[in-house]
């Protein structure tokens, strides 16, 4: 009798367990993650445990004495180990590729110590290019979430001046819950910065369209207005 | 018949596998038994004659390789049976941060018992174990004598019928033995079934109703002490108040009898007695 | 009162009692508590770095030491009967065997919800001092840069009542370890052997779900081969489960129904694991 109750509560508590299992949505990073990476993530929470956080935290007390202290490889360093301790963070990719493409490379531009243009130039443009793949990468963990794709977007703008691919990023950051509608209106500055006011007026009108918020609308309608004055086209006429 | 008996063993045989060298050791072997209710059967052997392994197979520890067992009707180490069994281990070990009260109140909710039955229950039992006097101090104060009573106690807290004492004296002082002694024929009188073992043969003597004797598994002989140590062709006589050229004399008229022969011996009196008359 | 409910309330009572009484609880909760008190040493920039932080340290301090505590004390629980043959009078009662184990798995059950108690609201002590330590500083600061909207969500970061429900989910994952130490303390006759493959299930289930969806996805595998590892994904624990903790600790809040998944897991893991317990419990022999 003992026997068949311990058997009945293995095949019911083992079929419980299984049942969870297959209706429990996989976990939000593995939807995304390449089988390898996946790895990588189980078996670093699995070793550390509760410690994994607090040991990408510890690392980002280090970045932040690092950039206290201009020492931009050791910085680089600890946001990478911050970045792989706990990936679902958004603030190490954000503030991460912050420091490597503002803090890093301007710091090596007007570092008075190098007399080399050329060689700071260099500098200037490796930090860069470290925050560019640090934010893509990133965007591999978090391919949904706006605020990464907005901070590509400016890097690529800002840092880089590849407005095409600022607006890409801007337009792609647009497109998911919670962006702010600024981001939207972002895009249409980079294509406009890139040079092709046609596509901008395109875009803009779309844009028109498909905003609602009065403040937005006041705000696309006012840009058109300008675009269409500045390109020499009649304001009151549709675009071609 | 069986079914009433407090237990009932019947060619039971346990075995221990030697991991080592994967043979086996028989433990105990062909064993049967029959226990009434209201008698002291007592357990005789060496070490690792299997006394302790046939007290693990009445409880439940152990399952026997063949034969069976029952107490009471009920297949031992069923929860059914274990109700029906008090067991005092040879070396008990009880939370020493615990007191006496506390000890028997653990092992009385263990046993299923409500603060009422509880109650009542512990006061007789601390009669009978004389706990009372230090029943409320933690058991770290304890002496061996103590620790074995309040063993005792747990053993008798759920009213069992079978009660399993494995040596129960042993380490004990002659006046612990006494009391040991005692509360063993209380429980008699009360028409509990005592089953012990013991190294101590003379106190086996003076408390055991039945004896068997184990060596190396298997059970050699069992009998009532009556039976078993009553011998037909020899008598003990005690006078008192002869001088020593007296007792000559009646040497003599023995022999003139026809005895073959005839011992004399001045009685003393023994250390045991010495140590009780001082002690009590 | 029923007898039943009499004998699992005593066990529990003295695996609590024991537990009280062994150095094993304070090796491990005292270390925890000093752990928790060298937050204030560690400084960030910014409020949104501190509050993480603070979260993450706090949350880890409580799951490190909450693990070891669990894997730890179940395991010499069981041992320390066995050693000191306390099992032996205690079995001897009419007690089932699986009272035994399930009452030794509520008593260290309760010890670790105490446990954790203790250390969340040592941790919510810190919070507030901490809080308080940040405000006095930007109120003394000239250039100071926060706004009072930035202080509201400061707050309303730092005592997110979701945090509580971490907590709960760290509980739920530590009594599922519980399960999984009771269960091979039933079979091993050393705590070092239920400590170590403890351990190991524990670092095994972060993988679980991954290797199976690999193993079940992968072509050139035989049937059997897959039956064998279904199996093995039947047994092995899915801590993904649990993973809903830090998603809080990253500033979720969800509602209470968040907590079905990870409580209708522990729980059904626990009913195969006290299933397969006793019966494996009931066939042992004490010599």
């Amino acid at each position: 009798m003992k026997i068949i109750i311990c058997l009945l509560m293995l095949i019911l508590g083992a079929g419980g367990k299984r049942f969870f299992e297959e209706i429990q949505p996989q976990p939000e990073l593995n939807a995304y993650l390449p089988l390898g990476k996946r790895f990588e993530q189980q078996f670093i929470r699995g070793v550390l445990g509760g410690w994994r956080p607090v040991v990408a935290d510890i690392a980002w007390l280090r970045v932040t004495t690092s950039w206290e202290s201009r020492q931009w490889n050791r910085l680089y360093e600890n946001i990478r180990i911050a970045t792989r301790m706990q990936p679902e963070s958004l603030i190490f990719w954000d503030m991460g590729a912050w420091h490597l493409a503002w803090n890093a490379s301007l710091a090596e531009r007007n570092n008075r110590l190098e007399s080399r243009m050329e060689v700071r130039k260099e500098q200037e443009l490796y930090w860069v290019e470290q925050g560019k793949n640090l934010l893509e990468e990133g965007t591999i963990y978090h391919p949904t979430h706006y605020k990464l794709w907005l901070q590509l977007g400016l890097l690529h703008q800002e840092r880089r001046h590849d407005y095409r691919a600022a607006y890409e990023c801007f337009l792609k950051s647009s497109q998911f819950d919670g962006a702010p509608s600024y981001v939207a209106r972002m895009a249409g500055y980079a294509l406009e910065k890139q040079g092709d006011p046609e596509a901008a007026l395109n875009y803009w009108e779309k844009l028109l369209e498909k905003s609602s918020h009065l403040s937005d609308r006041s705000l696309i309608e006012k840009r058109l207005l300008k675009l269409k004055k500045d390109s020499s086209l009649d304001p009151l006429k549709p675009l071609p | 018949m069986n079914s009433s008996l407090p237990l009932h063993i019947l060619n039971v045989q346990a075995r221990y596998s030697l991991s080592w060298n994967r043979k086996e050791m028989v433990a105990l072997d062909d064993f049967s038994l029959d226990l009434k209710a209201g008698e002291i059967f007592a357990l005789l052997g060496p070490n690792g004659s299997g006394k302790t392994t046939l007290f693990k197979l009445i409880l439940g520890f152990i399952k026997p390789k063949q034969g069976s067992i029952l107490i009471q009707g009920e297949p031992a180490g069923s929860r059914n049976a274990r109700a029906q069994v008090g067991y005092l281990p040879e070396n008990p070990y009880f939370p020493k941060y615990l007191t006496g009260r506390e000890i028997l109140e653990t092992y009385g909710g263990l046993s299923g018992l409500s603060r009422g039955e509880l109650k009542d229950r512990l006061e007789r039992i601390l009669e009978l174990t004389q706990m009372s006097s230090f029943a409320e101090k933690p058991l770290h104060t304890y002496s061996k004598g103590m620790i074995q009573r309040v063993s005792l106690g747990q053993a008798l807290i759920h009213d069992p019928q079978l009660l399993l004492f494995d040596e129960p004296t042993t380490g004990l002082d002659p006046l612990g033995v006494d009391l040991m002694k005692e509360a063993m024929k209380k429980l008699r009188s009360l028409g509990k079934t005592i089953l012990f073992t013991s190294h101590l043969l003379e106190q086996v003597e003076t408390v055991a109703d039945r004896v068997a004797i184990l060596y190396q598994g298997k059970k050699l002989v069992e009998g009532s002490m009556n039976e078993l140590l009553k011998r037909n062709d020899a008598a003990t006589i005690q006078v008192k108040g002869l001088s020593d050229e007296q007792l000559s004399g009646v040497k003599a008229a023995l022999y003139d009898f026809g005895a073959s022969a005839v011992e004399v011996t001045p009685r003393s009196g023994s250390l045991e007695n010495l140590f009780r008359r001082y002690t009590k | 009162m029923s007898s039943l409910y009499l004998r699992l309330s005593t066990l529990t009572g003295l695996t609590v009692r024991d537990l009280l009484r062994q150095n094993v609880l304070y090796l491990i909760l005292i270390p925890a508590a000093l752990t928790l008190l060298t937050l204030p040493l560690f400084t960030a920039l910014t409020f949104e770095e501190q509050i993480k932080f603070m979260r993450d340290f706090c949350y880890g301090t409580m799951s490190i030491f909450g693990l070891f505590l669990a894997i730890i004390a179940t395991a010499q629980s069981l041992a320390n009967d066995l050693e000191q043959k306390t099992i032996f009078t205690i079995l001897a009662k009419p007690l089932n065997r699986w009272e035994y184990l399930l009452s030794k798995g509520m008593g260290i059950g309760l010890i670790l919800f105490f446990a954790l108690i203790i250390l969340t609201v040592l941790s919510a002590g810190l919070f507030a001092y901490q809080e308080k330590g940040l405000l006095e500083a930007a109120i003394g600061n000239a250039t100071d840069r926060l706004s009072s909207q930035d202080l509201q969500r400061f707050r309303d970061q730092l005592w997110n009542p979701a945090l509580l429900m971490a907590v709960l989910i760290l509980y739920l994952k530590l009594i599922l370890m519980v399960g999984f130490t009771l269960l091979f303390s039933t079979i091993a006759s050393s705590s070092l052997f239920t400590i170590f493959t403890s351990l190991m299930i524990y670092l095994i289930g972060h993988f679980q779900s991954t290797a199976r969806e690999w193993v079940m996805g992968s072509e050139g595998l035989s049937v059997g081969m897959k039956w064998g590892v279904g199996l093995l994904a039947v047994i092995l624990p899915d801590m993904s489960f649990y993973e809903g903790a830090e998603r809080i600790l990253l500033g979720a809040t969800p509602g209470w129904s968040y907590l079905i998944p990870p409580l209708g897991y522990t729980f059904f893991n626990l009913l195969w694991i006290l299933g397969l317990s006793t019966w494996i419990f009931e066939s042992r022999e004490f010599r």
